[in-house]
């Protein structure tokens, strides 16, 4: 079966709510509808089973709804309910059952009331469906309608007198009212001038009420002696202009003490604007004015304290709109208070991009009153743009209702403690791992030996060592790998505690055979010692390198090389030399240590290898070089050394080492080599140079040779010209004898010439190796006359030339031809150089294979100084005056002799004659 | 008849040039060294001497120095006639105050040339 539809009239929204829900839940469609006219355009549109409405409603009220429906044909059937409250007697309801109503309900009514109803009432309506429907009585409607109003109307008029006795009421409670405000009220009849002071008004003035009618001059009574001109003078203005107006006045009370008042006062006019009335009211503002002054103070006083606080005061109303801005926030900020006046600050560039979401947030949070105050650090810009951190105390200021009104910011520029901490925590972030990670140990102790700190290595180490786990507060002496240790450790931090510091090294074979390097400082607050503070190195390492540095050392101490080590400044100072560098040098080692080694240096050290030395130390190089040094005692060495750069594992320059050698003695040995080499070369420069002067010579004999054979030349050559061309010149002149002389000296000149042309040959020959010796047997004597004979024939005059021959045999083996050229030249030479008058002695003599020919002149003889020369070729006497000769005699003699491997010699006096000695091998 | 005093070691060149110089119609005086022609030169004033160089004793050039020394002499004209005949020769020659350089061996003609042109 179809639900079955309620329309439910009502203009009260929460009970047509309520209707709804109820019949909703008992199974009905339910409608509403606000008022009877809508009820209506329900019922046009919708099939409705039954209509609930309500009485009182606008536009059409509940009987006129009932009443339009059951006077329609087509919804006459159609059930009502009345559901009102307005029940004021029970002719509603009777007007109700009139207006056509089925039911009529009187609000409230429980639920199940209302179901049972409605559900009865369908019950019956569908049992009715076919009776006809009850016409409601239209006229009897409408008089039972307007008795209704009547009834209503009678209704105001107890309704008024309630409101009469709540007026009388509320003047009680005026009367209080002014009592507790201490103002009283007066007023002045202006017809009868009849004074009307409430009683409050005489309790404000110390007087009592019965006192006395109320005046004018009463009222002045009361008014301070200083004021009374001016109350006076308002008070009669006021009557003469009729204006209602105000005034403040001091007044005196009955007592005498002096009180503040105020009056405020105005007319009353008839309908003819005639004055009828004047009325005012008296406030005692005493105790105001004194809250009033008190508030003041303390409105100043926090004024001062804003302005004169660093903290800048800064406030926001409801709309994040700049109120107050101080003069602390303007120097902040650098705005001043004219340019951020009702601007909104949160919003704007003002606050840090990275701050002004969040900014936003904490303000809207102040603002909408989520929060009623917090404490925020943010960053702001300056005016200037300068980046500043704030720290901002701000809290909210409330209305009556609750709504907030001001959002009140105290401001501190914390960009300087901010920094700081950030530097602080940076710091202590840096020094935290720094000490987490390195690989000393490092941890405190507090007096009772508890650790306080310990960093990750000690941790680490102890759990190594003793097998425990390090926490605050473990036992220090705990961690020790034995008894021993433990011991030593309380002695330690026992010295530290007595405020000694100090290292000292431990070694432990836990968990390994280990070093440790440990320093203890101790830890003061003011000047106890509450504590040690212990940094401790693994030197494991540093020890086995530090055994093998020993034993390194020791090879250098007792090497025969001197070693000398500097640092690596830029004058490199001596840190280490070896008992070889004293022996060498005779410098103790402390007497060197911290000096150069320009010590070594002296005038007879080479400057340039010196050069090279500082070249090497600038460039960092290896270097080796031998130099004179000097010895402690000033004796001189030669210093043979290398010099070495030193670096650490980290590639630093850190030192020199010098490895040195005394060479003296090689050194020795090779200058005396030098020396015998360049003696040497001094020798065979001069052999060199003789033979190139001997070379010289020669050239320039060869030279002269030329020279003085082309005028040897030229001599016979320019007779034999002048003859010819005087014979052919002056042939006619010439007789046949002078011209045959001519002739005859023509063919001497020539043979002349021949000759001299035969000598130059065959000394040229003889120079050049080309004359052969070819010696044959001949005998000697036989051999010397023939050719003495020869020449003393063709001799001009006739000359006398002896032979002695003493020759043990005259027979000897010898070149015929240059025998007979050497004896032939020594008779010529004696014979030419001789006066005719004089004997030419000739001597032969010989034997063990050699033969002497000796010729003596007693010619003109040779000067000493010409007897080496005798032999050149063209040499002759300066004294042969006129004698002819070609000068080649002697030379080409000379040869001649060489060639038999014999030699001559010559012994002569000027003007005494001369002996020429001829030895030949004749083997 | 002009004179010419000629100084010539060698004997038969000195007879050549003599002949020719007597066939040229000159007055000749020989010396056969300089010591001897410088005694000559004391008695006699010639018109004109010619010399040769390499000779015994003294050689030309020191003969013209002594010849030039004499003031006498100072402007006679001197003609070296000589086979040593090198630049250098020459140029000492003419330093020592010779007129002319005549190299031996020469043309007949070309000494006479020489001589009459100073004569």
């Amino acid at each position: 079966m179809d639900k079955q539809t309620i329309l439910v009239v009502d203009d009260t929204l929460t009970n047509l709510k309520l209707s709804k829900d109820i019949f909703e839940l008992a199974g009905f469609n339910v409608i509403t509808a606000e008022d009877g006219e809508l009820a209506f355009t329900v019922l046009a549109d919708h099939h409705v089973d039954l209509v609930i409405t309500d009485i009182m409603m606008p536009n059409v009220d509940g009987y006129l709804l009932c009443y339009t429906i059951k006077a329609s044909d087509k919804l006459c059937l159609l059930p009502v309910i009345i559901y009102s409250a307005t029940f004021t007697s029970s002719s509603d309801e009777e007007m109700a059952i009139e207006s056509g109503a089925d039911l009529f309900i009187r609000k409230p009514a429980s639920m199940n009331t209302l179901v049972l109803a409605v559900q009865d009432l369908l019950r019956c309506a569908a049992k009715l469906i076919q009776k006809r429907p009850k016409q409601p009585k239209s006229l009897k409607a409408t008089r039972l309608y307007n008795e209704g109003l009547v009834h209503k109307l009678e209704r105001r008029n107890i309704d008024m007198e309630e409101a009469r006795l709540k007026l009388e009421r509320s003047e009680a409670r005026l009367k209080a009212a002014q009592s507790i405000a201490c103002m009283g009220s007066w007023e002045i009849d202006l017809a009868t001038n009849v004074h009307q002071w409430s009683d409050e008004l005489f309790r404000i003035f110390g007087s009592d009420v019965d006192e006395t009618l109320p005046c004018q001059e009463f009222f002045l009574s009361f008014i301070h002696p200083d004021d009374f001109e001016f109350a006076n003078h308002r008070m009669t203005t006021a009557l003469q202009t009729l204006e209602g107006s105000a005034f403040d006045f001091r007044f005196l009370t009955k007592a005498g003490d002096i009180h503040y008042g105020y009056t405020l006062y105005r007319f009353e006019f008839d309908s003819d604007s005639m004055p009828v009335r004047l009325y005012g009211i008296v406030q005692d503002t005493t105790e105001k004015r004194l809250v009033d002054d008190a508030l003041r103070t303390a409105y100043d006083r926090l004024t001062f304290h804003l302005e004169n606080t660093p903290l800048a005061f800064i406030e926001l109303d409801d709309h994040n709109l700049v109120k107050s801005w101080s003069r602390a926030a303007e120097e902040i900020f650098g705005w001043s208070k004219q340019e951020l006046i009702d601007n909104n600050i949160t919003g704007g560039s003002i606050v840090h991009e990275h701050d002004r979401l969040w900014m936003e947030e904490q303000t809207q949070k102040l603002i909408s009153g989520e929060i009623s105050g917090n404490k925020v650090q943010y960053r702001t810009y300056t005016k200037s743009g300068r980046i500043i951190w704030c720290e901002s105390l701000n809290s909210t200021l409330k209305d009556k209702n609750g709504k907030v009104v001001t959002v009140m910011s105290l401001v501190q520029d914390i960009t300087e403690s901010k920094e700081t901490e950030q530097r602080r925590d940076f710091d202590r972030n840096n020094l935290k791992a720094l000490v987490n990670n390195t690989n000393d140990l490092i941890w405190s102790v507090d007096r009772e030996y508890k650790i306080i700190t310990s960093n990750s290595a000690f941790d680490a180490m102890v759990k190594l060592r003793s097998g425990k786990i390090v926490t605050v507060g473990s036992n220090a002496l705990d961690t020790a790998a034995d008894d021993d240790q433990s011991q030593r450790f309380q002695h330690y931090y026992d010295r530290a505690f007595g405020g000694e510091m100090f290292t000292e090294t431990e070694h432990s074979n836990q968990p390994a055979e280990l070093w440790f390097e440990t320093s203890y400082y101790p830890i003061f607050k003011g000047d106890v010692v509450v504590g040690t503070a212990c940094f401790s190195r693994n030197i494991t390492k540093q020890r086995e390198a530090g055994d093998h540095l020993l034993l390194l050392e020791s090879v250098i101490t007792n090497t025969n090389d001197s070693v000398l080590i500097t640092d690596a400044g830029a004058k490199p100072k001596i840190v280490y030399v070896n008992d070889a560098f004293t022996i060498m040098t005779g410098y103790e080692a402390e007497e060197v240590m911290g000096k150069t080694p320009d010590i070594l240096q002296g005038p007879a050290s080479d400057k340039k290898q010196l050069e090279s030395v500082q070249e090497a130390l600038r460039n960092v190089r290896h270097l080796e070089a031998e130099l004179v040094n000097y010895k402690k005692n000033k004796e001189e060495f030669w210093n043979n050394f290398t010099m070495v750069p030193v670096h650490n594992k980290n590639g630093l320059h850190t030192h020199w080492v010098s490895i040195q050698r005394d060479v003296t003695p090689r050194r020795q040995q090779e200058e005396f080599a030098k020396r015998k080499l360049e003696m040497l070369v001094v020798e065979r420069t001069k052999e060199l140079h003789d033979a190139l002067k001997k070379e010289k010579e020669l050239v320039e004999m060869k030279n002269k040779f030329v020279t003085i054979a082309s005028h040897e030349f030229r001599t016979p050559l320019a007779t034999i010209s002048f003859a010819a061309e005087s014979i052919r010149s002056y042939f006619h002149q010439l007789t046949g004898d002078e011209i045959t002389r001519k002739l005859v000296k023509i063919e001497d000149q020539a043979s002349h010439m021949t000759s001299l042309l035969d000598d130059i040959l065959t000394l040229g020959k003889s120079e050049n190796g080309k004359i052969k010796v070819n010696r044959i047997s001949l005998d000697v004597r036989e051999f010397i006359e023939s050719i003495i004979e020869e020449v003393r024939s063709t001799a001009a005059g006739s000359r006398q030339i002896n032979l002695v021959f003493s020759c043990t045999d005259s027979r000897i083996n010898a070149d015929d031809k240059l025998l007979r050229n050497i004896i032939n030249n020594l008779l010529t030479n004696a014979l030419k150089f001789s006066e005719a008058d004089t004997p030419v002695n000739v001597k032969l003599s010989g034997g063990n294979g050699e033969i002497v020919i000796e010729v003596k002149d007693q010619g003109i003889g040779i000067e000493e100084n010409e007897l080496e020369l005798i032999f050149e070729s063209f040499q002759r006497g300066s004294n042969v005056s006129t004698v002819s000769g070609t000068g080649l005699g002697l030379s080409i003699l000379k040869k001649a002799v060489e060639l038999m491997a014999g030699s001559v010699e010559v012994t002569s006096t000027v003007r005494n004659g001369s002996t020429f000695t001829v030895r030949i091998p004749v083997l | 008849m002009k004179t010419i005093l000629l100084v010539e070691d060698t004997e038969h060149l000195a007879e050549e040039i003599g002949d020719i110089l007597r066939l040229e119609g000159f007055h000749v005086l020989f010396g056969s060294n300089a010591i001897k022609a410088l005694e000559i030169l004391s008695g006699t004033t010639p018109d004109l001497i010619i010399t040769d160089l390499l000779m015994p004793v003294m050689d030309g050039f020191e003969f013209i120095r002594h010849v030039r020394a004499m003031p006498t002499l100072a402007g006679i004209p001197i003609i070296i006639l000589s086979a040593k005949a090198s630049p250098e020769d020459k140029l000492l020659g003419i330093e020592v105050g010779a007129s002319a350089f005549v190299n031996k061996p020469c043309k007949a003609y070309e000494l006479i040339a020489r001589i009459n042109a100073f004569i």
